[in-house]
């Protein structure tokens, strides 16, 4: 059984902010989703509004079913599937329309409610970013307010109302929801799949030509924050190691297809570094830590794995930041030997590619037997030889570190870690270019690096007999400024367009509120069974399990739904007025005693049959219904003189005599008080 | 409400053992009456069994993806819901049922129930909703009217035999202001009241004895009208009193007694040759068409005899008469 169909005209208007709700989700993912999307839902939003307000004519059955059908086809083969978040959302939001031209009733409009929270739900899964926040809590708020115009008439007449009223309703909720939070039991692992998003970001790829990492260079986006536990490496130290890669075809350098392990743990003296790092996604399960990672922290949580290449890598590519502990050394000690497919691999040479860089390669070798002292040469070159790094190097031919060391002699870091690995293995020591990032920027207010697009780099990893693999990186010699500061610094500005965050305040407001937002990331956001466990332990309860943690829950929640009900009271008590309640007493009383009270019967009436009852109170009786009657319906002035309190206190005392006497003496007409309702 | 939905049976099998139950419980119901929490009842509706499966799905998906945010979103709107079971539930306590009243009807046309509240809580009067089931099982409802802290309820239910009809249990609920709960209240009131027969048969009114030719509303000098009343739909104009209507009162109708007017007697054992049910539906006819007239008349039915009179509360004691007439009491 349901609520009647209210007046059409009273549902329209509560139908008004179950539409607000829908449209703010819709909203919500209007800058990811193809525009197609939010017109179809803009147009269908039109279409119903207009059906309500001029009486157009809503779509017919078979319309609706061959637009459903049609815009399921067209989300499945434009997203080439109907499940993953994107496609999912974008399902939601043609179908949320659909839903909107054949919504009438008070049913239809909970539907179109419970569609908005979907896509809430998907707007969070998506991105959780603070600047986010407003918009998802005004979303709450709308859903909410629209439960509530479909709940209540009254409420569903004004918008405003029924925004407060869910404004207050969530306020009520919020202890609640905190509480849970934090103690709800957590899973240690994902029970099915996550989301995968599917757009396209920026940075490092699996491949490096000239000229790949000068395109990040000019980003501001964020790649990662690291968080070190106790002493945080000196700039010059501040490599951050992506991917490896070995294969170079006399223009490209791509990651190959050698084999690559799980890596063993490095020997060294220097002792590990901790940290912490927080990754945006970058499509591509790229991980990233300081040079060089040694282990990584197991985790339910993020799956992550370090190869042989001491490269990080997660098992898939996430669409939300991922957090993840690792050990670094700065001074590894790589004990592992060489395999003879490895040489082989870091060795090998495009075929009749670069021809003069690998005759000068031979000549500096020949000139130094020891491997060390042959890369110190061929450093000693590119330090001499007048090179000039520059962001916006001209571009080179196939052939080309030939023409970055013979004619152009101007580049970018992927340039000269690019030729440097070519003169080493053309003179026979095993070479690789490592890509990633050098720098980042300390956030004060958070305690954390950034590290950024802009900072993408690339170096080499020369094989040394004693050393094992060695860090060399070229650009330090021809720019060696690039090790201490940043990359803004050495450039012109015109390279980076003028950006604003190059000002010293809005780097600190910007620094500010990058701070608050993985605050914000990472205790709230990213609260997860180890936080819970912290959490546990700092309020003196280390072991608690999860049926613990379910009576917390319940104890919280009992304890907060009295607190509810409380508030509720004292809110609605005030609005009672006190003298109608006693006057309500005395009318049960009267009545149990046997004097039942017809609507006709006024005041003075039941006060005369009750003096026949209860002889000796009549009196009483009389004047407190004669005060009463003028107080409430006599004509102003006549109650003048007569105080409300005082009478309800007279009734008050009156109240327990009645009851006694009650209880003494059957009613004399029991038939009186039963035959109340006829007429 | 379709009586074809699935467990449509089912759900007022319950209806009524859980109604039943009740009335043990809670015993008879006297006005004025104050509800208090041991009689109010509350359960989810369809919509809030959904809004729940909404909320589970989001702190599923909020657990599973480990996302606090999505979690926080389920957190707020669960406790929304449940303060919603709160507020429901405020707006039924500590209200009071203030008055009922039964008007009878001629059997095949609606009684008119109206019931007040005072002290309510809700945003708006139609927040509440009164509903009963008639004798054939349908369900009747209506929407509180009226200032919100008083609504007033009207139900028309429509007795088709005549005799007592006496009040059904009455259910009052409120689902306000979420709609995911519904608290409601059964109130369990002796009340009846009279439906009077029929008015049919097109046996002519016997004629009155002693009066032959006096025509119905002549202006004869003997005519005397003993009373006022207000003038109502149906009465004859001549009778209206136009002297005090011009005076400036309102329109008022001349009620006839006595010697002026044509005296009936309406025997039951006149009408051979008809049933009960006929019979009492004839007499009831003549009746209100005497009254109608003006005219005096005395009721003969077999034990019982009403002595000549009119106006309206001869005619009130006829029909009731006839009500009852062969009723078990």
């Amino acid at each position: 059984m349901t609520v009647a169909a209210p007046a059409p005209a009273s549902t329209e208007r509560a139908l008004r902010l179950p539409f607000a709700a829908l449209a703010f989700g819709v909203l919500l993912h209007a800058d990811r989703m193809p525009l197609w999307c939010s017109l179809t839902a803009l147009a269908a939003l039109i279409w119903r509004l207009g059906a309500g307000q001029t009486r157009w004519r809503l779509p017919p059955i078979w319309l609706r079913t061959i637009l459903t059908l049609a815009l399921v086809v067209l989300v499945g083969s434009l997203f080439r599937s109907l499940g993953g978040l994107t496609a999912g959302s974008a399902l939601l939001i043609t179908m949320g329309s659909l839903k909107l031209l054949e919504t009438r009733t008070v049913r239809d409009g909970r539907i179109l409610v419970g569609t908005a929270l979907f896509l809430l739900v998907a707007a969070c899964l998506d991105r959780q970013g603070l600047a986010r926040l407003p918009l998802y809590a005004a979303s709450t708020v709308l859903s909410v307010a629209a439960l509530l115009a479909l709940g209540s008439s009254a409420i569903g007449a004004s918008p405003r109302l029924a925004v407060l009223r869910a404004g207050r309703d969530l306020a009520f909720a919020l202890p609640f929801a905190i509480a849970c939070f934090l103690f709800f039991p957590r899973f240690a692992g994902p029970l099915w799949g996550a989301p995968e998003g599917s757009r396209a970001i920026t940075g490092l790829s699996d491949e490096m030509s000239p000229g790949s990492i000068t395109e990040l260079a000019i980003s501001d986006e964020i790649a990662f924050r690291v968080r070190f536990d106790g002493r945080a490496p000196s700039p010059r130290q501040r490599y951050w190691r992506g991917p490896v890669l070995h294969d170079f075809d006399g223009f490209t350098w791509r990651r190959g297809s050698i084999p690559r392990f799980q890596a063993a743990p490095l020997a060294g003296d220097g002792g590990t570094l901790k940290q912490d790092i927080t990754l945006e996604p970058n499509g591509r399960g790229f991980a990233f830590a300081l040079d060089t990672p040694d282990s990584v922290e197991p985790s339910a949580a993020t799956r992550i794995l370090l190869d042989t290449d001491r490269q990080l890598r997660l098992l898939r590519a996430p669409s939300q930041p991922v957090r993840y502990t690792v050990f670094s050394r700065l001074d590894p000690q790589d004990a592992t030997a060489l395999r003879a497919w490895q040489r082989k691999a870091d060795l090998d040479l495009p075929a009749r590619s670069n021809p003069r860089s690998l005759a000068l390669a031979q000549a500096l070798r020949d000139s130094n037997p020891r491997d060390a002292d042959f890369a110190q040469a061929a450093l000693g070159y590119l330090r001499r030889g007048d090179f000039r790094y520059s962001l916006t190097p001209p571009p080179l031919q196939q052939d080309s570190v030939d023409d970055l060391l013979f004619r152009t002699r101007e580049g970018f870091c992927g340039h000269f870690a690019s030729a440097f690995a070519l003169l080493m293995r053309a003179g026979g020591v095993p070479a690789r270019v490592v890509t990633g990032y050098l720098g980042g920027e300390w956030n004060g207010y958070g305690g954390y690096f950034t590290v950024r697009q802009a900072e993408a780099h690339a170096w080499t990893e020369v094989w040394l007999e004693d050393r094992g693999w060695t860090r060399i990186d070229p650009t330090t010699v021809v720019q060696p400024a690039r090790l201490e500061a940043s990359l803004r610094t050495l450039l012109p500005d015109e390279s980076f367009g003028g950006s604003l965050l190059q000002a010293p305040w809005t780097r600190s407001l910007f620094d500010y509120w990058d701070a608050g937002n993985q605050w914000w990331q990472r205790r709230v956001v990213g609260f997860n069974l180890q936080s819970q466990r912290g959490l546990l332990d700092r309020i003196g309860l280390p072991d608690a399990d999860y049926r613990l943690l379910a009576v917390l829950c319940a104890g919280v929640a009992g304890l907060w739904l009295s607190l509810v009900a409380w508030r509720l009271r004292r809110e609605t008590g005030l609005r009672r007025d006190p003298l109608s309640r006693a006057w309500n007493e005395l009318r049960e009383a009267l009545a149990r005693g046997g004097v039942a009270s017809p609507q006709q019967a006024g005041p003075l009436d039941l006060a005369r049959r009750g003096a026949q009852i209860w002889p000796d109170l009549g009196p009483q009786l009389e004047s407190i219904a004669r005060d009463y009657a003028n107080l409430r319906y006599a004509a102003e002035g006549a109650a003048d003189g007569i105080d409300a309190q005082g009478l309800r206190h007279r009734i008050r005392l009156l109240l327990p005599r009645l009851r006694r006497s009650t209880m003494h003496s059957k009613p004399a007409d029991p038939e009186r008080a039963t035959r109340s309702a006829h007429r | 409400m379709a009586a074809s939905r699935p467990f449509e049976w089912l759900r007022r099998r319950g209806e009524s053992v859980a109604q039943r139950w009740s009335r043990r419980r809670q015993g008879l119901d006297r006005i004025p009456l104050t509800l208090h929490t041991r009689r109010l009842y509350i359960l989810p509706t369809a919509s809030g069994l959904l809004f729940a499966a909404t909320v589970l799905a989001i702190l599923a998906a909020g657990l599973n993806y480990a996302n606090g945010l999505v979690l926080l979103l389920g957190f707020f709107l669960a406790g929304t819901g449940l303060s919603g079971l709160h507020q429901t539930h405020r707006r039924l306590l500590g209200l009071v049922v203030e008055s009922l009243t039964l008007d009878g009807a001629h059997a095949g046309s609606a009684l008119s129930l109206r019931l007040c509240l005072g002290e309510a809580r809700g945003q708006a009067a139609d927040d509440y909703q009164l509903s009963l089931r008639d004798e054939h099982g349908k369900l009747l409802q209506a929407h509180g009217e009226g200032p919100a802290e008083a609504p007033t309820f009207t139900l028309l239910p429509v007795a088709t035999q005549r005799g007592r009809w006496q009040l059904p249990p009455l259910r009052l609920d409120c689902e306000a202001p979420t709609g995911l709960f519904r608290c409601w209240v059964w109130l369990h009131m002796e009340a009846s009241a009279l439906v009077f027969p029929r008015p049919a048969g097109n046996t002519p009114m016997p004629a009155a004895p002693d009066d032959e030719g006096h025509a119905e509303g002549s202006t004869s000098g003997q005519e005397e009208w003993f009373a006022l009343r207000p003038f109502r739909d149906g009465d004859s104009p001549r009778h209206a009193a136009w002297k005090s209507h011009a005076r400036g009162q309102p329109l008022q109708s001349r009620e006839w007694r006595g010697l002026s007017g044509n005296r009936h007697v309406f025997d039951y054992t006149q009408l051979a040759g008809l049933d009960l049910e006929s019979r009492v539906s004839q007499l009831t006819a003549w009746v209100l068409e005497a009254t109608r007239r003006g005219d005096s008349f005395a009721l003969q039915l077999p034990g019982r005899r009403i002595e000549t009179g009119s106006g309206a509360q001869h005619q009130q004691d006829c029909l009731e008469a006839l009500a009852l007439h062969g009723l078990p009491t």
